[in-house]
């Protein structure tokens, strides 16, 4: 039965894996990604790897969607600086 | 088989399955509640699996995700603060059951663990993650009045 | 059953690491190529924990279990998933940073139309 919850878990990442390729916009692939980031920290405590889960939710469910996130707006904001300027 | 393991196992599909299902489709509004009460639901999911293991030292996962994600949740608040002010989310029932499923779950987990320091970190667990997903939740639909305008 | 039980994992983490290929070569906007390559290393995860998982095993963690009394998963591949996950997140970092350095200098996130070579 513990069969179960790895293929509970495994078929939650295969599902927003394939979620976070589909969502063509940045913003709300950030919000998709910091989600695959918190199923992946459930994968790996079921495979039996709470330190990696630990570091995973560190990283994944705040920070690489921070990133994203900051990216799209200083990409904007210089976009929307030059067009004031034209 | 392990009565815990199906508890985890049925949280984390109905659960995580809703929560991937309501950041793909719909309406930003939708999106970022969905985004916010997956980490509520997660954090008494590892709980659940960590007594399911016998394993005292899964509930370190827990509480780093009661605390983290709370903070992701607050990020995007943040960031996306223009898009939500056209169109702020409202979804205090969701909000409220899910805080009621970890409160539930925090209860029988207390039970099962008997009196003790563990039983101590449950609850502080368990209070981390309701008072982060109710803050997170007043921040994604307008935030603070007090803390307007920074 | 136990057929199924055996190769899923290692189905899966194709599928991912497939999805993300595919997600990179379709892309239209960097930041989203940059996203769809941490999702290709979401892939190399799955595969590493897979190869090191045991059935009926705990964690390699001797804080509250007594050594020896429990067999556990192979320690090896957690630690190569950890250092995976972090060098990740360092790669992600970077590629932002030339992917915001390529919207000043061209003004366009969109890969087909940066394929000429300015000289």
């Amino acid at each position: 039965m513990a069969d179960a919850v790895i293929v509970v878990a495994l078929l939650l990442v295969a599902g927003c894996a394939t979620a976070a390729v589909a969502t063509r916009d940045p913003m709300r692939q950030a919000l998709v990604l910091s989600l695959l980031g918190v199923v992946l920290a459930v994968l790996f405590t079921v495979l039996q790897a709470p330190d990696a889960g630990l570091s995973q939710l560190a990283v994944g469910s705040a920070l690489t969607p921070l990133l994203l996130m900051l990216t799209v707006r200083k990409v904007k904001r210089r976009a929307q600086g030059k067009e004031r300027e034209r | 088989m392990n009565g815990w393991t199906l508890a985890a196992a049925l949280g984390l599909a109905g659960g995580l399955g809703t929560a991937l299902w309501g950041v793909t489709t719909g309406p930003l509004r939708r999106r970022v509640v969905a985004q916010n009460l997956s980490t509520a639901l997660a954090c008494p999911s590892l709980l659940l699996l960590s007594q399911a293991y016998n394993r005292p030292s899964y509930v370190d996962l827990g509480l780093v995700l009661a605390l983290l994600g709370p903070v992701g949740t607050l990020v995007f608040a943040r960031l996306l603060a223009e898009e939500l002010a056209e169109d702020p989310p409202r979804a205090w029932g969701a909000t409220l059951t899910v805080a009621g499923l970890g409160a539930a779950a925090v209860i029988a987990l207390c039970v099962a663990t008997g009196p003790g320091r563990a039983m101590a970190k449950l609850l502080v667990i368990g209070a981390l993650l309701i008072s982060g997903n109710i803050i997170a939740s007043r921040a994604l639909s307008g935030g603070f009045r007090g803390v307007r305008g920074g | 059953m136990r057929a199924v039980m055996d190769v899923l994992p290692y189905l899966v983490a194709a599928w991912v690491f497939l999805a993300g290929c595919y997600g990179l070569a379709t892309s239209r906007n960097l930041i989203h190529a940059v996203g769809c390559l941490s999702v290709c290393q979401v892939g190399t995860y799955v595969l590493l924990l897979s190869v090191g998982y045991r059935d009926g095993a705990t964690a390699p963690v001797f804080s509250d279990v007594k050594p020896g009394s429990r067999p556990v998963v192979d320690p090896v591949v957690q630690a190569l998933t950890l250092t995976d996950v972090v060098v990740g997140a360092t790669v992600t970092a970077l590629l932002l940073a030339l992917v915001i350095q390529v919207a000043k200098r061209h003004g366009t996130l969109d890969p087909d139309e940066l394929s000429e070579l300015r000289g």
